[in-house]
């Protein structure tokens, strides 16, 4: 195969990992995720971005970006972080699951370094995050567990001039690399594709318990502020049974102030023979959640104003008012209490109030 | 008289005991207790995690409990502190469910499910007699954090049937005031168990970071309300405070904190059992998380909390003469 002797990657993209060890068979075990990737030399991990060169694991997309944008933080979703404010958002290339319904498969899947068109230092990043106004820079689109040494050298950056950071992730990581990375992080939204080991066995490619641990970490031993999504998949994780259980889970493991998106499937790579996910099941799932005493739950990509705003949970009064990604009426005060009674709401907010970025999606160019 | 036979120290001899829901019971207090009981269930604050379900209503939060509290087991329990199982054994109510989720739970398998079933006020008051015929001293709750308003109706119903015997509150700490509120005039007998001072290891081992503010301020109103323990002639505990401390694998620096805290801010007398039985358990045994708590106290931190305890000036502590 020509690859074995063709360059993996530029390279400036290419930097030494810590992440793994060698095994007696000769082969390099990439320790990062609970993949394992057992690699000969010139191998890539099932992630393409990791890969074995020179009796190492090595990450080969260092500085390099399939795209920025400059997003509103509840495209994120992030519902109770610095809200209505902007976030530059970026992915890069290569994906450590391999979930059949991926919703971003032309950057998860790609193999083609082209879709790593725009190269940026952490610094440049940080610092054009701050010129555009954001509040914050997010690792997006593909996740950052892959990318976990540029997002880390980002997050740094970052944090010198005042920029929050923020992962989107499906949280599929070992223990060690979790730690370290989540040390710089503020915030987080964490996806939790279903609630059966066989579900992300078969339709993710990957395993349950490790997202699991994640989510328990994150808020339990960290302050980084965390939200999780569930995509709803007709058939495949939607019974009110299953849902009943994640959202039990959710309560007792996290509490009942961590946020929950219930977001909707549409066909998409592999899975193209379901139908697109029908309000009524996001606003079932809601329904359920709530039931089961969590706080606030979101329905998104579809119109539901009442799914979509955020409630005190003690008065009931609507304290952030959403249309889609667009905010309304502000009923929280500087220290995110609510107007009517007082309560405070679970979150990072602004003390000057909310943001007006709005609705818009901007991209963005980096490369110099 | 020695020091550590407490029991014996006329300081803290009751002799003419009458409990504490009886005077209330007199006094017309009851009325607007259950009512307030009933207020609160509307607007669940029974617990600081404060979820504000209508559970007269049967909503749920945190704690799985509606309505009424499912109770997994009653009966004549003899693994308690001498002063409180005597010769006849403590009278104890388990509740399911907790509001607390420790990773080391010790009951997992009643603090996690719906174990037993659920009790309205007058089969609870029916449990309290019976333990009471039985002889038992005194009738225990364990874990009635989050059952608080629950066991005010309760006790309305049991004290003109005839209950005698003092209340023991067996909680975690983590109270809500209002709830202890509710109890000021009904329970004898407080038995806190505060087990971390620092808010980021309640937060890691018992999913709640305010654990250590909710738990002094708990105990402060507790010893409000009755003091440090007193015994009656028989040894028997009456009224007061117990706390008790559950030691952890290697925090033998928040045992040290707590006990300062417990001398200096509560009471030098306040009355102590240390407890050196934490097992792994739940989610502990073989987890990689939580390794640090995989194995029981050492003997070398068990004499080192104790040393804490008494360097930090406490001197009453619970000591089983088996």
């Amino acid at each position: 195969m020509s690859d074995r002797t063709a360059p993996l990657a530029p390279p400036e993209s290419i930097v030494p990992t810590r992440y793994w060890h060698r095994l007696e068979d000769g082969r390099i075990q990439c320790d990062m995720c609970p993949r394992f990737c057992k690699l000969r030399d010139h191998q890539r991990g099932l992630c393409f971005v990791r890969a074995r060169q020179d009796d190492m694991i090595v990450l080969t997309t260092y500085g390099r970006a399939s795209g920025f944008c400059v997003d509103p933080i509840e495209k994120k979703p992030l519902n109770h972080f610095l809200s209505g404010s902007s976030v530059l958002s970026f992915g890069t290339a290569g994906c450590n699951l391999a979930c059949r319904f991926c919703q971003n498969w032309d950057i998860s899947k790609s193999r083609e370094y082209d879709t790593l068109a725009d190269q940026a230092s952490p610094e440049t990043i940080a610092r054009r995050a701050a010129e555009l106004g954001c509040k914050s820079v997010a690792f997006t689109y593909n996740d950052p567990v892959i990318f976990h040494e540029f997002a880390i050298d980002v997050a740094a950056a970052c944090a010198a001039i005042g920029i929050k950071a923020v992962a989107v992730t499906a949280g599929y990581v070992t223990a060690e690399p979790r730690a370290e990375f989540y040390s710089h992080m503020d915030a987080a939204n964490v996806d939790l594709k279903g609630f059966t080991e066989e579900f992300y066995r078969r339709v993710c490619g990957g395993h349950l318990d490790p997202v699991l641990e994640t989510l328990e970490y994150v808020h339990n031993e960290t302050d980084v502020w965390l939200e999780v999504t569930t995509l709803l998949i007709p058939g495949l994780n939607d019974t009110p049974e299953e849902v009943g259980r994640l959202t039990t889970w959710l309560i007792d493991r996290l509490g009942p102030d961590v946020p929950l998106h219930f977001s909707a499937f549409h066909p998409d790579y592999k899975m193209l023979d379901r139908p697109p996910t029908p309000p009524e099941t996001l606003t079932m799932a809601r329904r359920i959640a709530l039931s089961n005493g969590l706080r606030h739950v979101y329905t998104g990509n579809v119109h539901d104003p009442e799914g979509q705003a955020t409630y005190c949970h003690d008065c009931g009064t609507e304290v952030i008012e959403r249309d889609w990604y667009r905010l309304g009426r502000w009923g929280l005060d500087e220290s995110g209490r609510c107007l009517q009674c007082g309560t405070r709401c679970a979150g990072v907010f602004d003390p000057d109030g909310p943001g007006t970025w709005g609705a818009r999606r901007l991209p963005v160019r980096l490369a110099g | 008289m020695g020091r550590l036979s407490p029991g014996l120290d006329s300081r803290f001899l009751i002799e003419d005991y009458e409990p504490a829901y009886a005077r209330t019971w007199r006094e017309g207090g009851f009325d607007a207790k259950v009512e307030t009981a009933l207020d609160e269930l509307a607007d669940c604050k029974a617990c600081p995690r404060d979820c504000g379900v209508n559970r007269l209503l049967d909503e749920r939060g945190v704690c799985h409990t509606g309505r009424w509290p499912y109770v997994a087991t009653a009966f004549s329990h003899f693994g308690e502190e001498d002063c409180l199982r005597g010769w006849n054994g403590s009278g104890t109510i388990f509740f399911s469910y907790c509001n607390l989720k420790c990773v080391f739970c010790q009951n997992w398998d009643i603090s996690t499910q719906d174990a037993g079933q659920e009790l309205n006020a007058e089969q609870i008051a029916e449990l309290m007699l019976r333990l009471q015929d039985q002889g038992c001293h005194n009738i225990n709750f364990v874990t009635p954090e989050h059952v608080a308003p629950n066991l005010v109706e309760a006790i309305a119903v049991a004290v003109p049937l005839g209950l005698k015997v003092p209340i023991v509150y067996n909680t975690s700490g983590y109270d809500a005031i209002a709830s202890l509120e509710l109890m000021d005039g009904l329970v004898d007998i407080y038995m806190p168990d505060f087990k971390f001072w620092e808010p980021d290891t309640s937060r890691r081992l018992a999913r709640a970071k305010d654990y250590p503010e909710r738990t002094r301020a708990a105990i402060t109103e507790m010893h409000r309300q009755v003091g440090v323990l007193e015994f009656g002639p028989d040894g028997l505990a009456r009224r007061g405070v117990l706390v008790r401390h559950l030691v952890m694998p290697g925090l033998v620096d928040e045992s040290a904190a707590i006990f300062r805290w417990l001398h200096d801010e509560v009471s030098p007398d306040t009355y102590v059992n240390i407890m050196g039985q934490y097992r792994p358990e739940h989610r502990v045994p073989g987890s990689q998380r939580y390794a640090d708590i995989d194995r029981r106290p050492h003997e070398t931190e068990m004499s080192a909390v104790y040393q804490a305890a008494r360097d930090a000036g406490l001197w009453r502590f619970d000591e089983r003469r088996r």
